[in-house]
């Protein structure tokens, strides 16, 4: 079936441009990436030749190829995932095939899409699917999409389909999803408000999941009711005025059972809001969400990120820097409850403060609290998320006792002259590690972060970038392990970490790099991860190589991670796109 | 323009109509007995078993029908011919055949009904092998052969434990998956009596002492489809056990000595039998 669509396809794609003048309108863009790597036992690390089983060598690939032509437009991607042990990705993701294909015949007025679908309904609360490459993340929608717009501004879209499940066929048993969005841009329906400074968007959406099956029997013979058909509702709106902005969206779950939330009955619901303020050199935004029991997959025996239909957006800080980004947070779809505050000012240039060229200020805290969970009486027994209940009562803005997550964070960046320019930053962290990374008995990481970069342009092609870095975590070198857990201890405790990289514009980077973890209290485990990495970058094509150690981590998009473990080795990427 | 708005803003509601299954509690349903009162195989249980399929045949008889005694026979004779490997029920059903005014006995059962209804037997007797199609007694033999001797896709075994005194029956019922199994799997447990005097209309007119076969009292847990094993899975795949345990006071009316209970489990899409198993509850 898949592949008399891709014969379609292609046929299709043939036949046009043998059309007059179809080529010179035709346009066929692309791209493509390979990853590589070789791994090698490290005993300083802790890796032996068990750990990796064999499979020193990992890769892999993508080739996205995607072909417009006037109102249609069709694509596919071909991936392979042939993982190791080493490379910290599911194993499931291991495979190769066309992964994705797609057709797309848009007029404006009407679109329709069939193949495998990319979309979202407003933040993604109750349909979001997406691809991540770093994540080996693919939820897309394999079926049938129409996008309608009646009149300016107005969009309809509906859509029906099954998710990707890996390289698992579409022949087995899912989940079938449908769904209807529709959305209003009142400024560009209503002609008073074409150019108005009060801007407003309204938007609503439904997505139900039907799936097989309106009993399940457990080990102790306890038979379950389970709904076939799970409904999801969401509305939202945007509205804008000068310089300020405020949007919010609000979704509910019907009761949808699951392996996810340990089989109870309680509708979901998740608030997400925000508030904006933005001027020139001064913006502000804060944010606030609720999330309660909003797990909505497409497969109710699904776990981790599998077949996820909903997508909580995170509103935490995403740092970049080598060492917060171990501790990086993860969504809670069971629930969590949570606020960011951002400022960004910039002190103009040609002030005290400010210097010649003005000087950035950037403040941001957030926070992520569980929800209040209160028992709840069942037969006459006071009980709290038992299966086959309606798990909790959760009093809407109570706010749960156990921190999840704190970020306090405050930087500065500065051009001081042409050549020299430097970052300061300062973080507070608390991260409950058994509750984001599943880690039972996993003592919370209280750390203090200090980030310090320097760039300095030698001259117009050559520049050099130094990265200086330490955590002090309240873990010290002769803290108590627990018997046990030790693995909960493989990050914990001071870090130290340097890069120096040194770039000859545009083409070339080199770049050598250490973390150090002197504090670890597992005096086995204060390594150094050293690696150097180096790079050409022509036009759209980046070739990189790097080798050495690498510690355990976190690779997280949009709140959704995978862990990564440690690992010795070299690797090489190659990127291109046209 | 307008009219495909209002179109679509319908299908929208439609669709919310249609996709939502909101479900009221209880949202379980507890077992009837509890999982630590398995009566647990024996060696001898398993030894026993050879590996070849237990067929049913489904007798829908009367007290007033006068070709039954016949039909009867055949049947009690197929079963002697496969002993072990053919469970005979009598059916009841609630037609003026099995009336029983004038002294005639009760036999009529609700689920032996609802079964006559689904197939659509009008007219005694009439048979069912292994639920496939009606057919009449001379057509029994040749049905029960053509599946007698086959592989049994599930090893089908009823444990029991009878107090006589209080006349509790336990019953753990042994279901093991030798081949894969898709469609939604159910079992079915009835309570059967055997040998009861009473009065039957023949040909030659009314037998005041005939001997009733294998009469079907009613399903066991009330579930006259039977009850799912796992409506969770397309498949229940080979290699997959289930025990499905009961418990119940067998009625001051039936005779103990004669009592016994028929499993059988079939495939509730088509309504075929894929196994059968019985056992004396004494």
């Amino acid at each position: 079936m898949k592949r008399l669509l891709l014969f379609a396809v292609l046929s299709l794609c043939a036949t046009m441009m043998y059309g007059q003048g179809i080529l010179e309108k035709s346009k066929v863009t692309g791209s493509f990436e390979i990853d590589g790597s070789y791994y090698w036992s490290d005993s300083g690390i802790g890796i032996t030749e068990e750990n990796i089983n064999g499979e020193n060598f990992g890769a892999y690939g993508f080739g996205k190829l995607q072909y417009n032509l006037g109102n249609f437009t069709a694509g596919m991607r071909f991936e392979a995932y042939q993982t190791t042990p080493m490379s910290g990705f599911d194993t499931r993701v291991k495979g190769m095939g066309i992964a994705n294909y797609f057709a797309t015949y848009d007029n404006g007025t009407i679109g329709v899409t069939v193949g495998d679908i990319y979309d979202q309904f407003g933040n993604g609360l109750i349909f979001r699917t997406y691809e991540e490459w770093t994540l080996g993340y693919d939820n897309s929608l394999r079926g049938i999409r129409a996008v309608f717009r009646p009149y300016n501004g107005v969009t309809v879209k509906g859509l029906y389909g099954k998710q990707r499940f890996y390289w698992a066929s579409y022949t087995e048993e899912r989940g079938l999803v449908r769904g209807i969005d529709g959305e209003w841009d009142l400024n560009q329906s209503i002609s008073s408000l074409n150019s108005a400074r009060f801007r407003a968007t309204l938007g609503a959406s439904f997505v139900s999941k039907y799936e097989q099956g309106k009993t399940m029997t457990d080990a102790d013979l306890v038979t379950y009711n389970l709904p076939e058909n799970v409904g999801a509702y969401a509305g939202r709106f945007n509205i804008g005025y000068g310089r300020f902005a405020l949007s919010a969206e609000y979704a509910r779950k019907i009761n949808d059972p699951s392996a996810f939330n340990n089989w109870i009955y309680r509708d979901g619901q998740e608030v997400l809001a925000s508030l904006s303020y933005s001027q020139k050199g001064l913006g502000a935004v804060l944010q606030v969400k609720r999330v309660d029991n909003m797990s909505f997959k497409s497969m109710r025996t699904a776990t981790q990120n599998d077949l996820d239909l909903g997508f909580i957006p995170p509103i935490n800080y995403t740092h970049t820097h080598s060492l917060p980004s171990m501790f990086s947070y993860s969504t809670q779809p069971n629930g969590e409850m949570g606020i960011q505050f951002q400022v960004n000012y910039t002190i103009p240039k040609k002030t005290a403060l400010g210097g010649k060229y003005g000087t950035k200020l950037a403040f941001n805290y957030s926070q992520v609290n569980d929800i209040k969970r209160d028992s709840i009486v069942v037969n006459g027994v006071n009980t709290l998320n038992e299966m086959g209940t309606k798990g909790y009562d959760s009093p809407f803005f109570a706010i749960g006792d156990r921190m999840f997550y704190r970020d306090l964070n405050f930087e500065i960046e500065k051009k001081v002259s042409n050549k020299f320019s430097f970052t300061l930053m300062y973080i507070n962290l608390y991260y409950d590690m058994e509750t984001i990374e599943g880690h039972p008995g996993a003592e919370p990481v209280k750390a203090n972060i200090a980030f310090g970069e320097v760039i300095y342009k030698i001259n117009r092609k050559n520049s050099i970038r130094l990265e200086v870095q330490h955590l002090w975590d309240n873990i010290g070198k002769d803290h108590e392990i627990e018997v046990g857990h030790e693995d909960n201890y493989n990050k914990r405790g001071n870090w130290m970490a340097f890069l120096l990289e040194y770039t000859i514009a545009p083409k070339w980077f080199v770049s050598v790099a250490d973390k150090y973890n002197y504090g670890n209290p597992i005096a086995e485990k204060r390594d150094h991860y050293f690696t150097g990495s180096f790079g050409y970058i022509k036009d759209q094509t980046r070739i990189a190589i790097s080798g050495g150690r690498q510690s355990e981590g976190l690779v997280c998009v949009g709140g959704v991670c995978r862990a990564v473990p440690a690992s010795s080795g070299v690797s090489l990427t190659v990127t291109t796109s046209f | 323009m307008r009219k495909i708005s209002i179109f679509l803003a319908t299908v929208a509601v439609i669709l919310g109509m249609a996709s939502c299954d909101k479900l009221k509690e209880p949202y379980i349903i507890e077992p009837l007995v509890a999982q630590s009162d398995t009566i647990a195989l024996e060696v001898a249980d398993t030894l026993n078993f050879d590996g070849k399929v237990v067929v049913l045949l489904e007798d829908y008889t009367g007290v007033k029908c006068s070709n039954c005694p016949d039909a009867a026979a055949i049947a009690s004779q197929l079963q002697e011919q496969n002993e072990g490997h053919l469970v005979v029920m009598g059916v009841h059903p609630k037609d003026n055949l099995q009336n029983p005014s004038g002294g005639f006995p009760d036999f009529r059962t609700d689920d032996g009904d609802a079964w006559k209804n689904n197939f659509n037997i009008s007219g005694y007797p009439k048979g069912l092998v292994n639920r496939a199609s009606v057919i009449g007694p001379a057509e029994w033999s040749t049905a029960v052969n053509a599946v007698i001797g086959d592989d049994a896709p599930i090893r089908l075994i009823i444990k029991n434990e009878f107090d006589d005194a209080t006349r509790e029956l336990k019953l753990s019922i042994h279901s093991k998956f030798l081949a894969d199994a898709t469609g939604d799997i159910r079992l079915t447990v009835c309570m059967m009596e055997d040998n009861i005097l009473g009065k039957q209309v023949t040909p030659t007119g009314v037998d005041t002492a005939y001997m009733h076969r294998h009469v079907f009292r009613g399903t066991a847990d009330g579930i006259t489809w039977g009850r799912a094993f796992d409506n969770s899975a397309m498949t229940i795949y080979a290699g997959r056990n289930f025990i499905t345990n009961m418990k119940f006071t067998v009625d001051e009316a039936y005779n103990a000595e004669q009592f016994y209970i028929v499993a059988f489990v079939t495939n509730d899409d088509d309504k075929s039998v894929l196994m059968a198993a019985e056992k004396k509850i004494k």
